[in-house]
């Protein structure tokens, strides 16, 4: 990696870095170990979440998935349902997961790229097929047994690091190294920076495009499972949250909304900054409702500030 | 009144745009700026122009300081910039794109639309081109949209007119179109500065040349007092003289030559007669004929971009529907919008290098650094992003892409659109070593003269003109000319 790509990182570390001092100061024992410790295990959901919304957005012509929120919400109520409470069915519900999550990524990579609907509209018609189809079959009232090892997602290992935070930074790497190294990566990067180009150069543009989307189904509703383990119970719609954080997460980090640029760490980074920002309104004993209002304006500003278009004039 | 540029410099932070630029225009005068991609012949327009502030230097316009603040302003003196970039509103018809120049002004506050229309329609009829006044802009070819914004630039009656570079985007008709209005603004003392990199244009339209190299104007010379070559050397700094005249035109017999690709019946789209084509080994085919007759149809849809063909292809017989499988099959397609079609722009060249031989045919490994010294590419590091280089260069990357997979057919549709005669002459050189080692080349170009000298100096090769979705004439040998070229273009009696 040369320098001119670490630029990129600069902006999410000063702004994890000045937020952890800020906290320090307004609230002691803000910056201590264990409260880093448990603020990145907090993140780790979204920055997995946003690993999932980084493979949409590189794919670029617009590419974005506004469903993250409720496959991830799906796969809290169908993990532990799926493994109907034991912990030995946990690899087969896993396995199943990721069927169900691959065939929603699929249904919304085929919705993209042969019916051409607007990746916008497609995966926001996915929302509510996802969430109707929870509520459908739990009838509203979810009554789900957590399979006990699950539970122990949150556990410490050692010192402040638990088993979440291992298992995001497993994902991060095994992800990086695809897109750096196979060919599928480094297609993505090829077809989001311009499709035309790719699909003149012998690039198999359809199959990318709709495996970026099968891998964040997958990735998404495993990352939903691993929250419910977290929480320790689940609600419908639990991570509809996840949607808006990730997209901002992916954002912050460097990644270009209009695809072809960027990279998983990049989200990662982003989502540490959302997860500490939102830890230090929590810490000096914001209400909700201001709460929400701050992290609102923040993802505005972020926005504008990243996706302003380059000057007309030199 | 004569415009005057003085030390004119122009700095983006360390990068220089322009060293030192100097040169004198008078009335009634068309003087060509002469230089390769990235002298600095586009950044000066724009400073004239108004859209890029200058560093040092002084202009002077007629008797008056020249300081124009905006494109806007430089508008209101006069000074109208008409480029190959688009200033059109693709959505809107090509008549409101007309009337949006904001001038003339009735009580200096109202635009007079009556007097503009008429004045739009006026030009519009002279250039031949009045049928697409009330067609929305999007729908025209990209020539014709180059024809609206020439249009757009003399409905402005412009004092100062400077036209960018937008006849390598033209025809041969709408360039002598060009050549025409271009006249008669002369005739009216208007001064005009004409950047282009075909020398046949500037000899036929320019008074006078300015040559600009590495940012610097290295001279203005009477537009006789160079030959072309002279003026090659000048602007590239090598000596080109000689190595033209010691080319050798010989052509061999091409039935000795094994076939490589032929196909039968073909019947392009939109066009109601189909044709045959027979590509041998080595041979290299130019494509050539007017505007929209088809050229650019023919090797798209052997390449499998617009429709599902069967071709045979060295003895096999293949099925052709997207440019996966034409890929796989060891065709290769070079795009002369290189923006749109060719380069990945913020990936490294090393990433645009490799992209098909390590992604698609899956042949291995690219010795990217040695191909890129061998086409002669300025380069710092092969991770530094593609557009950061010339645009010759850039298209030199994207054919570099596609000669690492050795490919049987190359298909090229007008590949040096855009790029300097040195760039230009490397592409040949790259397609003429590619054609030793036994591939064949069909490449359309909207440049007759460039056909000519594509095919001239290899030992297979020939013409072929196209009329209306057929082949009107295949020209060989000493038949190559661009007269032959032109009266094929333009078939009497059919």
């Amino acid at each position: 990696m040369n320098k001119g790509k670490l630029k990129v990182y600069l902006p999410s570390i000063t702004a994890s870095i000045v937020l952890l001092i800020v906290g320090q100061v307004l609230s002691k024992g803000f910056a201590s170990a264990n409260n880093i410790g448990s603020i990145l295990t907090v993140a780790s959901v979204l920055a997995i979440a946003s690993i999932a919304q980084t493979l949409v957005i590189l794919t670029g012509n617009e590419g974005i998935d506004l469903s993250v929120g409720a496959v991830m919400s799906m796969g809290a109520l169908f993990g532990p349902l799926l493994a109907g409470g034991a912990s030995s069915h946990l690899p087969i519900a896993f396995l199943m997961l990721a069927v169900i999550g691959g065939l929603i990524g699929l249904i919304n990579g085929i919705g993209v790229q042969f019916v051409k609907i607007p990746p916008l509209v497609m995966t926001l018609i996915m929302v509510s097929v996802v969430n109707g189809f929870s509520l459908a079959y739990t009838k509203g009232q979810p009554a789900i047994q957590m399979p006990p090892v699950l539970l122990e997602v949150g556990a410490k290992i050692f010192g402040p690091i638990r088993w979440l935070l291992i298992i995001a930074v497993i994902i991060l790497i095994i992800m990086e190294v695809i897109l750096r190294k196979s060919r599928y990566g480094r297609s993505l990067y090829l077809v989001g920076n311009n499709r035309r180009a790719a699909e003149i150069g012998g690039i198999g543009v359809n199959k990318i495009v709709i495996l970026s989307y099968v891998l964040a189904g997958i990735i998404g509703i495993w990352s939903g499972c691993i929250l419910v383990g977290y929480a320790g119970s689940a609600q419908l719609e639990m991570a509809k949250d996840y949607t808006l954080l990730s997209i901002a997460a992916v954002v912050i980090g460097g990644t270009k909304l209009t695809g072809g640029e960027g990279t998983l760490l990049g989200g990662v980074l982003g989502a540490i900054v959302l997860t500490i920002l939102t830890s230090v309104l929590v810490a000096v004993g914001m209400p909700d409702g201001v709460r929400e209002l701050i992290q609102g304006l923040t993802l505005l500003v972020i926005l504008m500030v990243y996706s302003r278009a380059p000057k007309l004039r030199q | 009144m004569s415009l005057e540029i003085k030390q004119l410099a122009k700095r983006y932070g360390s990068v220089v745009a322009i060293r030192q630029a100097s040169l004198k225009v008078n009335d009634g005068e068309v003087m060509a700026i002469l230089g390769g991609n990235g002298s600095g012949k586009s950044t000066l327009a724009k400073i004239i122009g108004g859209a890029v502030n200058p560093s040092e230097g002084i202009i002077t316009y007629g008797t008056e300081k020249l300081q124009v603040k905006s494109p806007k302003d430089a508008k209101r003196k006069g000074i109208v910039i008409t480029s190959q970039e688009l200033s059109l509103f693709d959505n809107l018809s090509v008549k409101t794109n007309l009337l949006m120049c904001e001038i003339p002004r009735k009580f200096g506050l109202f635009v007079d639309k009556n007097t503009l229309e008429k004045r739009a329609e006026g030009i519009m009829g002279k250039m031949g081109i009045s049928h697409l006044l009330d067609k929305p802009t999007k729908e025209l070819a990209p020539n014709e949209q180059y024809m609206v914004e020439f249009a757009k630039a003399l409905i402005q009656e412009p004092k100062v007119l400077i036209i960018d570079e937008i006849t390598s985007a033209l025809y041969r008709e709408d360039v002598e179109m060009v050549k025409n209005l271009v006249a008669e603004l002369k005739r009216k003392g208007c001064m005009i500065l004409f950047i282009s990199h075909r020398m046949s244009e500037i000899f036929s339209m320019c008074d006078s040349v300015t040559v600009m190299k590495n940012g610097e104007t290295i001279g203005t010379f009477g537009i006789n007092e160079k030959s072309e070559n002279e003026l090659l050397s000048l602007m590239t700094g090598k000596d080109l003289t000689r190595v033209e005249e010691s080319e050798v035109v010989s052509h061999g017999r091409e039935d000795k030559a094994e076939m490589m690709l032929s196909i039968k019946n073909l019947k392009l789209q939109s066009f109601s007669k189909s044709i045959d084509l027979e590509v041998r080994k080595g041979e290299i085919i130019g494509v050539a004929g007017l505007q929209g007759h088809g050229q650019s149809d023919l090797v798209r849809t052997l390449f499998g971009l617009q429709q599902h063909i069967k071709i045979n292809l060295d003895g096999k017989q293949i099925d052709i529907t997207n440019p996966y499988q034409s890929v796989q099959a060891g065709l290769a397609f070079i795009s002369g919008d290189r923006e749109r079609e060719g380069v990945y722009g913020t990936r490294s060249i090393s990433e645009n290098l490799r992209s098909v031989k390590e992604l698609v045919t899956k042949q291995g490994d690219v010795p990217e650094e040695e191909l890129l010294k061998d086409y002669g590419v300025v380069f710092n590091s092969v991770n530094q992003p593609i557009n950061t280089l010339s645009g010759g260069n850039q298209q030199k990357v994207v054919i570099g892409r596609w000669m690492a997979t050795e490919p049987k057919v190359v298909l090229a549709d007008d590949p040096t659109k855009g790029i300097d005669v040195q760039a230009r002459r490397d592409v040949h050189r790259i397609l003429h070593k590619l054609a030793e080692k036994g591939s064949a080349v069909i490449m359309v170009s909207s440049d007759d003269e460039e056909l000519v000298e594509l095919t001239k100096r290899v030992k297979l090769a020939k013409i072929i003109v196209m009329y209306e979705g057929q082949i009107s004439a295949i020209l060989k040998g000493s038949d190559i000319t661009t007269e032959n070229i032109i009266s094929a273009s333009m078939p009497i009696g059919v």
